[in-house]
């Protein structure tokens, strides 16, 4: 879990043996150098999420149409009968 | 006055591909127009094309020099006719770019330029600013794009554009603080810092940290399957993820996506993601005005500390101008003083 | 009984928004695959998340019915995985600062009532509520060995209700859900349909012996899509426990598992390798939303008095019978209508008769049902009115009502273009008698023998004389006086 083929795993990416070499060599050396924040106490402070304290800005109950299902299907790698379409999530 | 002005590839134009600089979206139909690109329109300002970009902005992140894609598209910029092009800098690069090569990069305060149509980086640091090589121009740029936008729900309220407030200023060497009377009408030099800011020393580790969390965070949605770059081979689902992603990213994302995996699992979240979160805060809190309105900055020799000063601006959200000798960084709202600082310059 | 069953549920309700979460798609239940998708709820970039201020309002309802506490500051954050159902790869939902805390719902307590006649009550506690966003549906090809997509549901709000585990019987679980049903859709916070998935229950669920202190080993059973189911599911599942423990038969693991209702059994869900990690984390785009006491008062005020409190008002207060006060208080329509007519006809007894008796069997006889009575109250107030004044017979009020309620007519005119005013005239009433009493003489006779009964058949042929309009109070009257004559 906490390794690098787990966060791979975790950030759904596999890397073929040259590229993996290269990624695992920055990654250990950029984990390694986090460990400096070790000796920093911040505890008496919340952490920060967003900048300024300002009220968030919320949203009218309206429904509105934004996008044809055309549209939205355009991209897709396949799609049937209005679905988009994927392997099979059961195994 | 019309300028001619670029937009990056992560501001989108409806119907338009908006690639972010990534192979994962180099044929991704933009389905709405930027807030931005709206606003340069109904401005009499001329959209010129759009200008290429680091993958997600990402350049500089985990390495000191700027990528091939960027310094491309500086140099480009440098030689041809357009007056701005409008980026997403929250790395601090572009910036730092910018003043080696003696363009001008404006940082606005976080909050004020919609992100309406921008494709998303790092939420918390996103901003829309503009690269430019007048200063001036880039601020009346700048005015045109800046607004509130009801469909940006994490926006300032309208009331903070700078006005009002006197550009304060003193100039360190001497001690010498003028009256109010003076500072309205004289030249302005402003506060040179002797010190760093705060923290400065971990600022790689801190940016590192919170832009791979949220990054990461912000291209799971990049699966192959609705739309952007999919695999050609591929047994099962798990494997159109897998291909599609290794695929299309390129190691700066790939790197982005694996440490923010690491900071944000159960094991290191609070050592590493909240830990960077307090710090931020404690930098925030750290910035001490002292009745004036602009700090500056002065780089080194070889510009290579433009881009702590860059990060400084973006983790506080506080609006910032990089120029060749120096980044002056303002309180929130007042970038009316940056621009009298640019306009007096220029003279 | 050597075991004690222990459970938890983990409720979602569908939110009754007429957008969605974070975006302003329509998050009604019904369209066509991917009609009801934009930009940001099918995964794209660029469209921040703008969040539905009637969805926290729902939200804010819920807590109030549920007796919480409402968190002055709630935030939004993400928890990621992978899955085509989550176009964006995350779900956004409450992790750190949920909207609710410490609520409590009573419900009748299993197992007879208590000295004093009350029925006793037993307290469920909540641990929490939070709102998230909805996924998408998935649709299983297995012939072509693929699945299919659609977006319609991400993003519609949802609020999950957790329980604390102190459940002990499939009874109460129901008991339970009814009561979060009746207390969610009287308010409009959902229409709590199982079958559409609006409603949706997980159940953790550990067995033990009686008077141990430490939990069993905890599985949670899902996919069940009815009540019916759940009680089904909650037996099958504690007696396999209980077997377990026995009988040593199979090992109890903590995991996850599915219910077929075909074939009354739970199947273990296939096993992760190891448990996700979803890497919660706070979402930078949505700025924390302050809940202040205005806000939570103007929510309160818009609810509607809940369905026990209304009960107890009926049969407590205004005395009503315990039945036609159940079928009033547990339906928020003929609650409505019932509020509505007292308001104009301060009777309460009168109005629910006429609810419970002839309104019910009108709509019955059109095939509504109570909930989907459309009915003009005032016109029906007036009906109430004009039988109460004797201006008409209670019969003609039910015709004019089925005629209010098929063709919306007015019931004044109505019963002056059709000349249904009561007959109360002594002259008119006494000529119908006499007629009656001189075609039926052989009822007489038997009358007189002292057959009771044939009164009511004399009477009836006076009614139908007069065209049904005759006052029966005085027809009862005159025919006692007349027929002895």
């Amino acid at each position: 879990m906490n390794s690098f083929s787990g966060y791979e795993n975790i950030a759904m990416i596999e890397p073929g043996d040259d590229e993996r070499g290269v990624l695992k060599a920055r990654f250990d050396e950029i984990a390694e150098s986090f460990k400096l924040l070790l000796k920093y106490d911040a505890s008496t402070v919340s952490p920060l999420v967003s900048v300024f304290d300002v009220p968030c800005v919320l949203r009218e109950d309206i429904s509105q149409k934004l996008l044809s299902r055309e549209e939205l299907l355009s991209g897709a790698l396949d799609s049937h009968d209005g679905y988009f379409k994927v392997p099979s999530t059961l195994e | 006055m019309s300028y001619s002005i670029l937009l990056e590839e992560s501001i989108m134009q409806k119907g338009i591909y908006a690639t972010a600089g990534s192979k994962m979206l180099a044929n991704f139909t933009a389905p709405i127009s930027a807030a931005v690109a709206d606003s340069l329109e109904a401005g009499g300002m001329q959209i010129a094309g759009r200008a290429k970009m680091s993958e997600f902005g990402a350049s500089g992140l985990y390495d000191d020099s700027p990528c091939t894609l960027l310094t491309e598209a500086v140099n480009a910029f440098c030689s041809d006719k357009n007056d701005a092009i409008l980026c997403n800098d929250y790395t601090g690069t572009i910036a730092a770019n910018a003043a080696r090569r003696g363009l001008c990069y404006i940082h606005p305060t976080y909050g004020t330029v919609s992100r309406y149509g921008l494709i998303p980086a790092v939420c918390s640091m996103d901003q829309i600013g503009v690269l430019c090589k007048v200063p001036s121009v880039g601020f009346e740029i700048l005015a045109i794009i800046a607004g509130y936008d009801a469909r940006d729900g994490a926006m300032l309220p309208s009331a903070n554009d700078g006005g009002g407030r006197t550009v304060g200023f003193n100039n360190n060497d001497g001690g010498d603080k003028r009256t109010a009377d003076t500072r309205r009408t004289a030249a302005l030099p402003v506060i040179s810092v002797a010190k760093m800011p705060l923290y400065a020393e971990i600022y790689r580790q801190i940016t590192q940290i919170l832009c791979s969390a949220e990054l990461s965070g912000n291209i799971s949605r990049y699966d192959g399957i609705k739309f952007g770059y999919a695999a050609k081979d591929y047994s099962d689902l798990r494997e159109l993820y897998t291909k599609s992603r290794t695929e299309a990213f390129g190691e700066d994302l790939k790197l982005s996506a694996l440490i923010g995996a690491m900071v944000l699992g159960a094991m290191c979240y609070e050592k590493y993601y909240d830990k960077a979160m307090r710090l931020r805060r404690v930098i925030k809190e750290s910035v001490c005005w002292d009745g004036f309105d602009v700090l500056r900055y002065i780089h080194d020799a070889d510009g290579k500390d433009a881009i702590v000063f860059a990060i400084f601006s973006r983790l506080c959200g506080l609006p910032s101008l990089s120029v060749q000798e120096c980044t002056y960084v303002a309180d929130a709202g007042n970038e009316h003083a940056l621009s009298m600082i640019a306009v007096a310059d220029e003279q | 009984m050597k075991y004690e069953v222990v459970m938890g549920l983990e409720v979602h309700v569908e939110l009754s928004t007429q957008s969605k979460l974070f975006c302003s798609c329509s998050a009604k239940f019904g369209a066509e695959a991917n009609e009801n998708v934009c930009p940001a709820c099918a995964g794209m970039p660029g469209m921040p998340a703008l969040v539905n201020k009637n969805a926290v309002s729902l939200g804010i309802a819920a807590g109030i019915l549920t007796n919480s506490d409402i968190s002055e500051v709630i935030t939004f954050d993400k928890k990621n995985y992978f899955y085509p159902d989550l176009p964006t790869g995350y779900q956004i939902t409450q992790w750190f600062a949920p909207i609710c805390k410490n609520g409590w719902i009573d419900i009748e307590a299993v197992g007879g009532g208590g000295a004093d006649d009350t029925i006793p009550t037993k307290r469920i506690t909540l641990k929490q509520i939070h709102i998230e966003e909805d996924a998408g549906k998935l649709v299983h090809e297995p012939r072509t060995r693929s699945t299919l997509v659609d977006f319609n549901r991400t993003s519609v709000p949802l609020i999950e209700i957790v329980s604390n585990p102190d459940f002990n019987t499939s009874g109460e679980v129901v008991a339970y859900l009814e009561k979060l049903r009746l207390l969610l859709t009287f308010a409009g916070v959902s229409d709590c349909k199982m079958q559409e998935g609006s409603m949706r229950c997980d159940i953790n669920i550990s067995v033990r012996e009686k008077g141990c202190k430490k939990l069993g080993t905890r599985t949670e059973i899902k996919n069940m899509n009815s009540l019916k189911a759940i009680a089904r599911a909650i037996e099958y599942e504690s007696q396999r426990h209980i077997d377990a423990l026995e009988t040593g038969s199979e090992e109890l693991v903590v995991e996850t598992r599915r219910w077929d209702d075909t074939l009354g059994m739970t199947f273990a869900m296939r096993e992760k390798e190891q448990a996700e990690d979803y890497r919660y984390f706070p979402n930078p785009e949505i700025l924390p939303i302050r809940i202040d006491k205005a806000w939570i008062e103007d929510v309160r005020a818009t609810l509607p008095e809940p369905a026990h409190e209304k009960y107890e008002r009926l049969t407590k207060t205004l005395g009503l019978p315990e039945h036609d006060s159940r079928l009033i208080s547990e339906s928020q329509n003929l609650s409505r209508i019932f509020d509505a007519v007292t308001k104009i006809v301060n009777k309460p007894k009168d109005v629910s008769n006429w609810i419970i008796g002839e309104l019910l069997a009108v709509s019955s006889g059109a095939g509504v049902e109570g909930d989907e009575i459309d009915i003009n109250v005032s016109d029906f107030a007036k009906i109430i009115m004009l039988v109460d004044e004797g201006k008409i017979n209670r019969a003609v009020g039910k015709k004019v009502l089925a005629q209010v309620f098929e063709n919306k007519v007015n019931p004044e005119e109505y019963i002056k273009d059709n000349s249904l005013a009561m007959v109360s005239d002594t002259g008119t009433l006494e000529s119908a008698i006499a007629a009656v009493l001189k075609e039926n003489d052989k009822t007489v006779a038997e009358y007189k023998n002292g057959s009771q009964k044939v009164f009511g058949f004399l009477v009836g042929q006076i009614m139908k004389k007069t065209g049904g309009k005759a006052d029966p109070r005085m027809v009862n009257e005159l025919l006692k006086k007349m027929i002895e004559t």
